[in-house]
């Protein structure tokens, strides 16, 4: 499939949907990116902790 | 994304250029109550956060690649930290493309999958897997398919003639795509076999061959892809990579309208 195909593949897409139904996917996708970040803090915050742990303990 | 190749999901330049002007234009229409929020406003305003959303993940991903070198980490932390950001990208990736209109944009079988699990999805229609036409992520849908007894009903497979499994279609990815289909094929005891293929199967097995040796030259493992389990190689995923990368951009603009 080359480029333009798909680029006018999905506009179709973009065309079968409502502005409603645009709306809800949207909110999923910041929501879903929201998450993502959070476990990503949450995981950096983690090892942190665990690198220093792991070297107070040797 | 193989965390050998520092592969991550990094938006162009130009796809954070038309995400940020989005939020922008997000910010300008927001001036009214939140209250009396438009749907148009609403989804500027999304768009935004969306915008917004992607830089910071970014930025995150950077931000733990930067700790996995720190030199006091030890060995089994390094490997279950990159083992965990590899998860997580391949999930927002996915999951990101799969929300687009219900559409998987997909770089690979790892993304089909999920795809499918995530959606409960048994029956692709004609038209909802879309890809680069590089035979892996063709070759990947066939055969998963196949295994799973899927109704496949989007690309057809030109006198293929999948024995078991696929009931008809189109691969468009001619020898590439043939070579995996065989290759898996075999690995998972599927009969095949296609006698329009201008190239034979050795053939094909020696042209993968000599693409797999050029990609370890340029760093990376060679080999064909797992497609049944998952798993494709470091090989493929950069190739997928560079896919997915204009596929986001095209994704980004879509989102930016």
């Amino acid at each position: 499939m080359t480029k333009d195909e798909l680029l006018k593949k999905l506009k179709e897409i973009d065309g079968t949907y409502s502005q409603e139904e645009r709306v809800k996917l949207l909110e999923e996708i910041s929501n879903m990116l929201k998450d993502a970040n959070q476990e990503l803090k949450d995981l950096y915050t983690k090892t942190k902790i665990e690198i220093s742990l792991a070297n107070s303990s040797r | 994304m193989g965390m050998e190749n520092q592969q991550k999901p990094q938006f162009t330049e130009a796809a954070q250029g038309e995400f940020a002007q989005a939020h922008n234009l997000a910010e300008q229409n927001l001036s009214s109550s939140e209250s009396n929020e438009s749907l148009g406003q609403r989804e500027k305003k999304l768009r935004g956060e969306i915008a917004e959303g992607i830089g910071e993940l970014d930025t995150n991903i950077e931000n733990i690649e930067a700790l996995a070198e720190d030199e006091h980490m030890t060995p089994p932390l390094r490997e279950r930290l990159l083992s965990s950001i590899d998860t997580i990208s391949n999930r927002i990736q996915n999951k990101f493309l799969a929300h687009l209109g219900g559409t998987a944009v997909l770089s690979g079988i790892v993304g089909l999958q999920e795809y499918l699990v995530n959606t409960g999805q048994s029956v692709i229609e004609e038209g909802s897997i879309l890809g680069d036409a590089n035979g892996v992520v063709l070759a990947g849908l066939a055969l998963y398919a196949s295994i799973k007894g899927i109704q496949f009903a989007g690309y057809k497979i030109k006198e293929f003639g999948i024995k078991k499994g696929i009931k008809k279609g189109t691969v468009e990815g001619g020898a590439d795509a043939a070579y995996y289909i065989e290759e898996e094929a075999d690995r998972v005891g599927l009969d095949v076999h296609n006698d329009d293929l201008d190239v034979s199967r050795d053939e094909r097995r020696e042209l993968k061959k000599e693409e797999s040796d050029i990609f370890r030259g340029e760093g990376f493992r060679g080999g064909p892809a797992s497609l049944s389990t998952g798993y494709w190689s470091p090989a493929y995923t950069e190739k997928a990579s560079r896919a997915f990368d204009r596929t986001k951009a095209e994704a980004s603009k879509l989102l930016a309208q």
